[in-house]
């Protein structure tokens, strides 16, 4: 579990690979569908993972709405890409040595009264 | 972590260690009655299910060697263009029904030469059809029957006449058969893991790229997924469920798709073309209501093979249906039924997953009826009853007295079932008895006895025209697959048009098996040009009587006139065998 963002890291080397290999490279067939195999397994867990949203919903009586499964679903790829370049950066960092903690700016807002956010429930 | 362990919440618990070997003696422990009593029944179906293979069915029909030859590609590698059969693979069926047969074929040895490899399949087919067995038996305990039921359901299902005939035979079916009932006895798991649903979808999967029939089941299946699982976890286990069998059943058109045969297209076969032909092309069997149809004559065939659990599988979706517990696997039953009386294309062997829950609905509704106690309640609604319990005098005191009265109900009303059920199964059972034709008759000797033949005095370089049985039994004595030609190929593979441009006129010989004459009845085009073949051929040797009899033809491609044809050739032939002649033969 601890070498899951390696994973994750080393999937920003693949991604490329992966593209360069779709367009150029003839793999033997029986390769070719194993190489399927992580696609279909993250199908899988997708669809699980709306099911989790759902509970969610059930559960803490969130305001869930169709739209925000159709967006889940969408976004799952580009999510996952963000989390590959978050984690191949804090690699890159680990491997020059520079352990810093990256802070972000404070603006203080959570100073004002504001409306009810989803994030106070 | 020291101080969570302050808390009393974190305190670990010392789990009682158990070795696993006294966890299977105690899980063992807990079951010998059942493990017995299934190894008896088990060994009885498989008794009755391997004595005579060899010799009943006939291997009239060719997608027993068809598979053979299939899984031989497989293994060996030696099919065309290295692909998933002996001949263009054209996604006429999902692959795994054969690729699952490989490991077995090859612990076997079953393509040895000199051996009869469809009769190493039939003996692994023995193996699938216990399996299913099996299977049937866990499905009814875990619907709730009593074990002696569950056995019987066992029984009726291993052991009908239309068992006999079908199970232990390579068909695709009997291949997917285990793999459906294991996704409804995983999605009936009494502990209902979501795991469970899970391989419930990947045996589904699993099913239907053996045979793709059984997407018949799905409803059934999900219904089965939907009420066995608890109201509060439902829909994770139906994703679960559905999500595993969706993307495992996806590999079949990936796998086309990566081949560039998804889509047809010009110079090759393609999955939606082979969809397309299956679905509109191929000739529907009609609908089962029509007098005349194939559907109707192969709904008769099964039902003269076992009226008994035929007809009584159907009769039996009354009480099914009105038990809550039994609507999944009676839908089971229901659907594929609708099915053969809708109309479409309908193999013989399509039977046989329906016999499976035919049996388990027979069993689970007779469990029901005798749980039934229907002359206690109304006795009792009497007695509760102020009025009548005055009037009859029934309101009873004791309790010994009102319990005795309550159990003379139950006994009566098990008597009467048992009334029923005693003349019926003295009725049932011998007629099954006289069905032994499966395990006295001979009628693939001729078959075997023309292959050695072949085998022993035809050049191994001469181009013969065979059937599928025939094939792959030449094919493992040494001969090449491009000299030996499964009939149907001979105008339909582009490989075999481009090894002999000239058709039927480069075979030297032909293999005359009841499953070309019947074929050449038929009005594919492909197999004008085998008719043809016959049409120019001399007997040179023919083996057994009757509609199996085999002959081993001499082609002449440049005779002239087709003088003396094949007397049971359609179209040449007087159909009559001539009295007189080296032709002499028997009335079919």
């Amino acid at each position: 579990m601890l070498a899951f963002p390696m994973l994750q890291a080393l999937s920003a080397i693949l991604i490329p690979l992966a593209i360069f290999m779709m367009l150029w490279v003839r793999l033997p067939l029986l390769l070719g569908l194993l190489g399927l195999v992580p696609a279909l397994t993250s199908a899988v867990v997708v669809a699980a993972e709306t099911m989790a949203l759902r509970e969610l919903r059930r559960t803490y009586h969130l305001n869930v709405r169709t739209f925000d499964y159709v967006r889940f679903v969408l976004t799952t790829i580009p999510f996952q890409l963000v989390l590959v370049l978050a984690a191949a950066r804090a690699t890159w960092r680990e491997m020059i040595g520079e352990r810093g903690w990256e802070k972000t700016a404070h603006a203080g807002a959570h100073l004002q009264p504001t409306a009810f956010t989803a994030s106070e429930v | 972590m020291a101080f969570l362990e302050t808390w009393p919440i974190f305190v670990p618990v010392e789990a009682p260690v158990r070795s696993s070997t006294e966890a299977v003696t105690t899980w063992v422990a807990a079951r010998w009655t059942a493990i017995a009593s299934c190894t008896i029944v088990v060994s009885v179906i498989g008794y009755v299910q391997a004595v005579n293979l060899a010799s009943w069915p006939t291997l009239a029909n060719d997608d027993e060697g068809t598979y053979m030859a299939r899984a031989w590609a497989v293994q060996t590698g030696r099919g065309a263009h290295h692909s998933l059969a002996n001949y263009t693979y054209w996604y006429d069926h999902a692959p795994l029904g054969w690729i699952q047969l490989v490991p077995w074929t090859w612990l076997t040895d079953a393509y040895r030469a000199g051996g009869e490899a469809d009769i190493a399949g039939r003996r692994i087919m023995v193996g699938y059809a216990l399996v299913s067995t099996l299977l049937v038996y866990i499905i009814a305990r875990r619907l709730g029957c009593s074990k002696p039921v569950s056995l019987a359901a066992m029984a009726l299902f291993g052991l009908s006449p239309v068992s006999v005939d079908y199970l232990h035979q390579i068909f695709l079916d009997c291949i997917g058969l285990p793999w459906i009932l294991a996704a409804f006895a995983l999605a009936l798991s009494p502990k209902r893991h979501l795991w469970a649903f899970a391989a419930s979808g990947a045996c589904f999967a699993v099913a239907v790229l053996s045979k793709e029939t059984y997407l018949l089941w799905a409803p059934a299946l999900v219904y089965q997924v939907w009420q066995r699982a608890d109201r509060r976890t439902r829909a994770m286990c139906l994703v679960a469920f559905s999500s595993v069998a969706a993307a495992l059943l996806a590999v079949y058109p990936l796998y086309a798709l990566l081949k560039g045969e998804l889509f047809p297209g010009r110079g090759h076969v393609s999955l939606i073309g082979a969809i397309e032909w299956q679905l509109a092309s191929r000739s529907s069997s009609g609908s089962a209501f029509s007098a005349a149809s194939d559907a109707h004559a192969k709904v008769l065939g099964w039902y003269h093979d076992d009226r008994w659990l035929v007809g009584g599988g159907i009769l039996a979706l009354i009480p099914a249906a009105a038990t809550r517990r039994l609507r999944p696997v009676a839908a089971g039953v229901l659907v594929p039924a609708l099915y053969v009386m809708h109309g479409g294309y309908l193999p013989a062997m399509y039977v046989i997953g329906v016999l499976a829950f035919e049996a388990l609905i027979i069993a689970c509704s007779a469990q029901t009826l005798w749980r039934l106690d229907p002359l206690g309640r109304i006795a009792t609604a009497l007695r509760q009853s102020a009025v009548t319990g005055r009037v009859l005098g029934l309101r009873m005191r004791s309790h010994v007295r009102l319990s005795l009265a309550i159990s003379w109900g139950r006994l009566a009303w098990r008597a009467l079932l048992l009334a029923v059920l005693v003349p019926l199964s003295a009725e049932v059972v011998p007629a099954w008895g006289t069905a032994d034709s499966a395990t006295t008759y001979d009628v693939n000797t001729a078959l075997f006895q023309s292959e050695q033949w072949v085998e022993q005095h035809v050049p191994k370089t001469d181009p013969v025209l065979v059937d599928a049985n025939v094939w792959i039994d030449l094919v493992d004595d040494g001969a090449a697959p491009s000299k030996v030609v499964w009939f149907w190929e001979l105008s339909a593979d582009p490989d075999v048009g481009r090894r002999y441009p000239e058709g039927w006129r480069q075979m030297d010989y032909i293999v005359v098996t009841n499953t070309i004459r019947v074929n050449l009845l038929s009005e594919y085009s492909s197999v004008a040009p085998v008719a043809q073949a016959a049409a120019h051929s001399t007997l040179v040797v023919r083996f057994g009587t009757g509609t199996n009899f085999v002959e081993i033809r001499r082609i002449h491609p440049y005779s002239r006139t087709t003088s003396n044809p094949p007397w049971w050739l359609p179209g040449y032939g007087k159909l009559r065998p001539p009295t007189s002649g080296p032709e002499k033969g028997e009335q079919l």
